[in-house]
């Protein structure tokens, strides 16, 4: 008889117990919510392996957001769908104040640009939420054939892509120096580790025609910059990719 | 207390601490999933509010400076689509509050704090009930820097919590309870032969050596059980055999004394007239010849009784070969007034391995004792023989013969199958127990075979040695 | 079916003509891969064929315009000529002679700039056989019948000799059709023979190409020996009812399966129908119709005695197959996410060649004609090989090519 007390009190103090050690997690949650209430976290989202100067850069940060945030890789305004508005009187001009910083910009360049988009019949523009918007201007030309006139600002106006016919032509020099001013006028020129890319043409090019492509990558920021002239048209502009996309077009970076 | 009850508890106790250690891992790493899930999701929803209150000032901003009033109807705006049970928001101007929507538990301290923290940092901060994610960001329009704060309701994170880890412990006692059940049927299915183990013994202790605890299983509990009933089988063969063994030496001991009292009460009866003095010298004579007689019994008595203890002590002889012949041959020597009776039959070489004077004697008294059955042809036949078992030696007599019923008993000590004319013809009802004894210590047996009227044959094979 | 088209097949003739016709055509290797006979083993091993057609699958590969995928390893890897300068690949797939392969160029931009180059398997310079003047064009077709999603150059062999088709249009002397020889050794290439005017590539017989004339009066099937260039009549516009069988609506024949198919526009309640000829039994059943719940029904191939179906009707479409002996929809073959069944490229032996849904979306960066990267995805395709008891049964145990780096110019 003594002995079924003994077990039976045994059996109790070892559920005791039990109940006692299952709920032990609880003062422990209750200390580590302590120290998520008083410590101070980072944002930071991931490891994106850029460096501390593209961070601070507004105008890298958007277009680096723009890719997180909206999860888009609009490059070349491939994928963004513009909607036909009203001409719009104003937003060329915004386009027109940025150029007119480029040094490089000549007379000859911006009356051409003036008279594609006064001769517009149509345009198309779009806006995300990061605050850059982009127009599509359809021109005739000639009488004949149409013209496309693309380019995209950020809220802040600065220029990220600009595609346009030209009659003018550009070496490569032309080109390079167009880069270093668009990197002068957009700030991204506080990025210092830009450096040139190696990059061909992956479309046919007939003979008789022009394809200068000139790029520069950096990689603390993850930013390709690119200034083209092919066959007349002028592409210029920066997007964000990771240094191994480069090598999905044939581009390279090269030795120092 | 019990082993059943003990292994229960160890094993509920140990099942206890792990499924705690478990349970408490579980909800935490759970639990730092969501958090990071929610960090980053209210990371990029803040990014997004940042760009959307600097394109809402920046728009505004076109038409020249913002004013307080302005940048108060934005935020509201904004608030409509931010949407107020996900926490709030605030828009800051160098430490004034321009709009907020932040609830009122937080108070201005947190949105201060986040913003001293900076735009990189997040901090959690709790408010009455509620716990929520906050986080500032700098937005410049017209020239002025604004902060906005965002505040994001995360308090379902540790509610989820909270509630997922009530039903981990509410599961976890359950299967402990089930564990305990399902552990204790186990362990008493198991520890059963223990039990049966336990009731075994105290037969055993109390006498009964028939009950077995037979289990089947192959571990150690079995092994035991089987050993246990292997030691209750000796055991009981053991007490048979001792118990035998007294009651033979009772018997004995009773045929003995009352073997013994009879002519120590002749002797007794005789000595006393002697000493009375009132017999006649024929009488005395008599009567001393009656005391001789009985005297000589006891002495042979005696002198067989010695024998057959030096035998029973002795357990083995070391037996030499022997010319049967010349055994036979002591034998007749020793019975002269037999002599003439005697027919012996025997192939001068045949040897065996056997004890000379214990085998002469053997053969002597099993030759008195068919002398005594008077034969009817007056002869008692001695015949030895080689046979597939060995060397046979035979003493045959034409006499009365054996009753059956007492066949298996005439080598027991004391033993007279008729008692007046044994005792008559000077016999103890040793003899023959003397016989089997020497066969047993031979190596062999005597054979009895007998029919009433028609005689006796007694055998013995003996094992053939070698000269 | 028209009231004159039902007369037609009830009546004693037209049955009579139906089964001469099919009975004619039915041996017709389908325009599928019946023609190389493989012994079943887990990995085919096609035989080459004895057929004057040229495929798309040669005694070790399966080729398509990039890729070529080696039937024995299971592997996959890309074959890109070096063009000569100028030239551009056209959409065309490439056929197959076990030495080397056949396929279509243009000069960029300048459709009517068509060449026929030739490459040897091993690698080496690709070689101009013929290339097209102005209002020209080598013929095309889909020779491994409509499972293949594109067309191929119609290529014969004739012992050492490459024939092909060439169709012209000149404003005077209106459309021909010439059959050109392109000779091994000696590289010339050369006209044969004119084949008629509307001379399309039907599909084959007895080892040979068989070819339409759609134009009256020369109307009818041709059976062409490429070595002789001889055109032998198999069916005559003359016979005006078998004509109208083979001439009219769309037909299919396979194994002892003769499926047609009316359009809306023949039938006056406007429903599209098709129908089945059982050619063992001689039961007509009507495998499918509008009321399936598309307004256009259109049959695509017939595999094992199983018809796919196509149904579209504005922007939504189905696929399915129906049973051409039950007249019942089959189900539980293989399907993808969508519930629509895998598409069947080729029968080879006991298995078919099939697609498959990759598991990556591939994204993959490229540089437009501005030299701007554009950034592309794509749901990925794979070919796979399955037993055709699995694809029937719905069980995914198919094997997939897995891609092979190689060098190839």
């Amino acid at each position: 008889m003594k002995q079924n007390l003994f077990t039976a009190a045994a059996f109790l103090a070892a559920f005791a117990f039990l109940a006692l050690a299952l709920a032990a997690p609880l003062p422990l949650m209750e200390q580590s919510d302590q120290e998520l209430y008083t410590q101070v976290m980072t944002r930071q989202l991931a490891d994106d392996g850029r460096s501390a100067q593209a961070r601070s850069n507004e105008f890298a940060r958007q277009l680096y957001d723009r890719d997180q945030l909206l999860r888009v890789k609009n490059y070349a305004g491939a994928i963004l769908q513009t909607t036909t508005a009203e001409i719009e009187a104003a937003a060329p001009y915004r386009l027109y104040d940025f150029l007119q910083q480029l040094d490089f910009w000549s007379s000859e360049n911006q009356a051409e640009l003036e008279q594609q988009i006064s001769q517009a019949q149509r345009w198309e523009t779009i806006s995300d939420s990061v605050g850059f918007s982009a127009w599509r201007v359809y021109t005739m030309w000639e009488d004949a054939e149409w013209a496309e006139l693309e380019w995209e600002l950020s809220a802040q106006d600065r220029l990220v892509r600009l595609r346009m016919m030209t009659e003018q032509e550009y070496t490569w020099e032309d080109l390079e120096h167009m880069m270093d001013e668009y990197l002068a006028a957009t700030g991204l020129e506080e990025i210092d580790d830009w450096q040139a890319v190696d990059v061909a043409p992956q479309f046919y090019v007939a003979e008789g025609i022009t394809a200068t492509l000139r790029a520069r990558y950096s990689p603390g920021a993850k930013l390709y910059l690119y200034a083209n002239y092919v066959d007349g048209v002028l592409a210029l502009g920066v997007c964000p990719l990771e240094q191994e996309e480069l090598a999905q077009f044939g581009a390279s970076l090269m030795e120092e | 207390m019990k082993l059943a009850p003990k292994l229960v508890l160890t094993i509920l106790l140990l099942l206890g601490v792990l499924l705690a250690a478990g349970g408490g891992w579980l909800t935490k790493t759970d639990f730092e999933r969501n958090f990071e899930q929610a960090r980053t999701q209210n990371t990029l929803a803040h990014r997004r509010d940042t760009y959307s209150l600097q394109n809402g000032l920046l728009a505004k901003a076109g038409s020249g400076e913002i004013t307080s009033q302005e940048v108060a109807d934005y935020g509201s705006s904004l608030g409509l689509y931010v949407g107020q049970e996900q926490g709030g928001f605030a828009v800051y101007q160098d430490e004034q509050v321009m709009y907020s929507s932040l609830p009122a538990a937080l108070g201005q301290e947190a949105a201060c704090q986040a913003i001293e923290a900076g735009e990189e940092a997040l901090l959690l901060r709790k408010a009455g009930q509620n716990s929520y994610m906050l986080m500032a960001s700098p937005v410049q329009a017209a020239g002025k820097q604004y902060w906005l704060v965002s505040a994001y309701d995360v308090t379902n994170l540790f509610r989820a919590r909270e509630e997922k880890f009530r039903e981990l412990f509410r599961l976890e006692l359950a299967a402990l309870a089930l564990a305990g059940t399902a552990a204790a049927l186990a362990v008493s299915w198991m520890i059963r032969p223990l039990k049966k183990l336990e009731k075994a013994s105290r037969a055993v202790a109390a006498g009964d050596y028939t009950l077995s605890t037979a289990t089947k299983s192959r571990d150690e509990v079995g092994a035991l059980s089987r050993s246990f009933d292997a030691m209750t089988a000796t055991v009981r063969d053991k007490v048979d055999q001792m118990e035998d063994t007294i009651l033979r030496q009772k018997q004995f001991v009773s045929a003995f004394t009352h073997e013994l009292k009879t002519p120590m009460t002749s002797i007794l009866g005789y000595s006393d007239l002697l000493r009375s003095g009132e017999m006649n010298p024929e009488d005395q004579r008599q009567a001393v010849q009656y005391i001789h007689r009985e005297a000589l019994r006891l002495e042979t008595l005696s002198g067989k009784l010695m024998q057959l203890m030096g035998l029973v002590e002795q357990e083995e002889l070391t037996l030499e070969p022997v010319r049967l012949v010349l055994v036979l041959r002591d034998t007749a020597a020793s019975l002269p007034e037999l002599a003439p009776m005697l027919d012996i039959r025997c192939d001068p070489s045949l040897t065996v391995m056997a004890d000379r004077d214990l085998l002469a004697d053997l053969v002597r008294n099993l030759v008195i004792n068919a002398a005594r059955a008077q034969p009817k042809d007056g002869r008692v036949h001695i015949t030895a023989g080689r046979t597939e078992e060995g060397v046979a030696l035979r003493v045959a007599d034409r006499g009365r013969g054996i009753p059956e019923a007492d066949l298996s008993h005439i080598t027991e000590p004391f033993y007279m199958v008729d008692k007046s004319r044994a005792r008559a013809q000077n016999g103890s009802g040793m003899g023959l127990a003397l016989c089997a004894r020497i066969a047993r210590l031979h190596g062999s047996e005597l054979r009895f075979t007998s029919r009433l009227g028609q005689g006796t044959v007694v055998e013995l094979i003996l094992r053939e040695g070698e000269e | 079916m028209t009231g004159k088209g039902r007369g037609f097949v009830r009546s004693r003739k037209g049955i009579l003509a139906l089964v001469l016709t099919v009975a004619l055509l039915a041996g017709c290797g389908q325009p599928a891969a019946e023609m190389v006979s493989i012994p079943a083993t887990p990995a085919p091993t096609p035989e080459v064929s004895q057929t004057q057609v040229l495929r798309s699958i040669d005694g070790q590969s399966y080729y398509t315009q990039t890729t070529c995928y080696d039937l024995k390893t299971m592997t996959a890897c890309d074959w890109r000529p070096e063009l000569p300068a100028g030239y551009q690949m056209t959409g065309e797939g490439p056929v197959s002679d076990g030495q080397a392969l056949y396929f279509l160029m243009s000069r960029e931009g300048d459709l009517t700039g068509q060449a026929l180059g030739r490459m040897p398997l091993e690698g080496g310079d690709v070689q101009i056989l013929y290339k097209c003047g102005e209002r020209e064009q080598i013929g095309i077709a889909y020779t491994d019948g409509a499972g293949e999603d594109c067309k191929r150059p119609v290529l014969l062999r004739s012992g050492e000799r490459r024939c092909f088709l060439v169709h012209r249009w000149t404003g005077e002397e209106g459309n021909s059709t010439w059959l050109y020889g392109w000779d091994l050794e000696s590289g010339v290439c050369e006209p044969v023979k004119q084949l008629g005017s509307h001379v399309r590539f039907w599909g084959e017989y007895q080892g040979r190409a068989v070819l339409e004339d759609s134009r009256e009066p020369e109307a009818g099937l041709f059976q062409l020996d490429a070595d002789t260039g001889e055109l032998t009549v198999l069916l005559s516009g003359e016979n005006t009812e078998a004509a109208e069988l083979f001439l009219g609506p769309p037909l299919l024949i396979r194994e002892n399966f003769v499926c047609m198919g009316t359009m809306f526009a023949d039938n006056p309640d406007g429903k599209e129908r098709v129908y089945c000829l059982d050619l063992k039994t001689g039961a007509i059943r009507q495998l499918a119709s509008s009321d399936d719940g598309y307004l256009l029904i259109r049959m695509q191939d017939i595999w094992d005695g199983k018809l796919r179906v196509r149904g579209t009707e504005g922007y939504e479409s189905g696929l399915w197959y129906v049973d051409c002996v039950t007249g019942q929809r089959v189900e539980g073959a293989l399907a993808d996410e969508s519930g629509i069944p895998l598409h069947i490229r080729a029968q080879i032996g006991e298995y078919y060649l099939i697609d498959v849904p990759s598991e990556q979306m591939a994204e993959y960066l490229w540089l437009n004609e501005n030299g701007e990267p554009v950034y592309s995805r794509d749901i990925g395709r794979k070919l796979a090989l399955i037993a055709k008891e699995d694809y029937w049964a719905g069980q995914p145990d198919y094997q997939t090519f897995e891609r092979e780096a190689r060098e190839t110019e």
